[in-house]
């Protein structure tokens, strides 16, 4: 299968395709929780708990017309939100009890 | 002033007015960023009554909102209050035996063509970006390339519930649509449709012309437009000709509901088909992110065309209805498309509307026309200040 090279998000047209198929978004219909909205803020540069609302599950990247690399800009964002210590609390709890060794779900 | 009767207009939950909400609403696809000064989210008539008096009491302008997907800046403005309508997105009704559904303005088109298909029907008017919600199509009054068959939004309501900008809420039959359809939430917000919708069970054939250009395709037109069963007209330059998988050189193409057309393959029917609908997103994929149009005589096709030439940028669209496409890749060329599609006796809209980025576009007569009705139903103007007037 011929896997086609992502662009990055400053290529996103913000038509708003990919909010079809964007979970958080779909249930809550809060623009804030919107795949193209989490785009928007890494295009920007923004962090925020609201880059958390994405589930990651492709669709939305799928939904792309210009093919932006959802997915993969989200994980980078998250990435530095971590490094600069600004992840969400709920992650950060998940983090530290892998860390131990425990269930994170608990 | 005046954020805290609004907030107190809304139920609970329904007013946004943190940092995060102001960003999300501060963009559509137009490429505009204004910030909107709160966000409203209502599930309730008397929300949208209430938001509305308090805004005429503080002079607040009040811009209504489905999926922003509008691509001509029309759902945002700097520090107005949008009203989200996406909450009203329910299938109210369907009377399968009139062919009539109730919806929300805030269902996209989308899920209504979802729920549609379980009874063997469906909407015939789907545009380019299928997560728009019925009430901003029905205030562009869209048109799509099968309005050759159907017409475009304003033929397919049969009845619209709204709000003017006073706050009255208002239940629109037959003509009286026209005083929100096409005016882009300058007039009404509207709340509930009474949409038109069809049996899917036309067959759908195709003739297929070679042409050398858009003159020779509007040669065949006069001919073509009065045949019975004609669903669409499209014509697309060599470019787009390749895209929607036809041969090398310029093609009209002609849809039938019916058995008329000699293609009769329905694989291959569906595939072209298919391949127009997402033409636009195509077009995005390559590049040429700017969706244009032009409403022109169907005599000026070619020198549109010509123009687009110049322009090096594709030429297609709805042929019959007078309404030509491009998508161009810098927005500094749209300047010089406007002007090019004015002189040619043209209007730079056609499918779209004006919104804020083709204000300056609007004829003086629908200007006047709108500050005549604003008279009557929003004389604060504060419904959309910015677009149109």
């Amino acid at each position: 299968m011929k896997m086609e090279k992502k662009r990055e998000p400053e290529a996103c047209i913000l038509c708003g395709l990919c909010n079809g198929g964007g979970d958080a978004y779909n249930l809550s219909l809060d623009e804030r929780r919107s795949p193209r909205h989490a785009v928007w803020s890494c295009r920007k540069g923004r962090i925020g708990p609201a880059l958390y609302a994405a589930t990651l599950n492709s669709r939305p990247e799928e939904l792309c017309p210009v093919g932006i690399g959802i997915d993969a800009a989200v994980i980078a964002a998250r990435r530095k939100m971590v490094k600069v210590g600004q992840e969400t609390v709920a992650n950060r709890d998940f983090m530290a009890k892998l860390r131990e060794g425990r269930n994170p779900h608990k | 002033m005046g954020h805290i009767e609004i907030r107190r207009a809304v139920a609970h939950g329904h007013y946004f007015e943190d940092e995060e909400t102001l960003l999300a609403y501060s963009y559509d696809a137009s490429g505009i960023e204004e910030r909107p000064l709160v966000v409203v989210k209502p599930t309730h008539e008397e929300e949208i009554r209430r938001v509305l008096q308090a805004a005429n009491q503080n002079r607040l302008a009040v811009v209504p909102r489905g999926a922003g997907t509008n691509i001509r800046g029309a759902t945002v403005k700097e520090s107005c209050v949008v009203i989200d309508m996406r909450r009203f997105d329910a299938l109210e009704r369907l009377d399968v035996s009139k062919g009539i559904a109730t919806v929300g303005a805030g269902m996209t088109i989308t899920r209504l063509n979802e729920l549609l298909s379980k009874h063997n029907l469906y909407f015939p008017l789907v545009p380019e970006n299928p997560m728009a919600t019925l009430g901003g199509l029905v205030s562009q009054n869209h048109v799509t390339e099968e309005s050759n068959l159907f017409g475009d939004y304003r033929k397919l309501v049969a009845e619209v519930e709204c709000f003017d900008g006073l706050g009255r809420y208002h239940v629109l039959k037959g003509q009286e649509v026209e005083r929100v359809v096409g005016w882009e939430g300058t007039m009404g917000i509207i709340v509930k449709l009474k949409l038109k919708v069809y049996p899917r069970n036309h067959r759908v054939t195709l003739n297929i012309y070679a042409v050398k250009d858009a003159a020779e395709a509007g040669q065949r037109l006069e001919r073509l437009k009065n045949e019975k069963g004609v669903l669409m007209i499209e014509y697309f330059d060599a470019a787009t000709s390749t895209l929607v998988g036809l041969e090398r050189g310029s093609h009209l193409v002609v849809a039938y509901a019916n058995d008329r057309g000699s293609y009769k393959d329905p694989a291959k029917i569906g595939e072209l088909l298919d391949r127009r609908k997402r033409l636009e997103q195509t077009l995005w994929n390559d590049g040429y992110t700017l969706s244009e149009e032009a409403s022109l005589d169907p005599s000026k096709a070619l020198q549109f065309e010509q123009l687009c030439v110049r322009e090096k940028v594709p030429c297609y669209g709805h042929l019959a209805r007078g309404v030509l496409l491009t998508a161009l890749k810098a927005a500094e060329q749209r300047s010089r498309v406007y002007s090019g599609v004015v002189s040619l006796g043209g209007k730079p809209v056609g499918k779209h509307g004006y919104g804020r980025l083709k204000r300056e576009y609007v004829p003086v007569e629908v200007r006047r026309q709108a500050v005549r009705l604003k008279e009557e139903r929003d004389y604060n103007h504060i419904l959309n200040p910015g677009v149109i007037v």
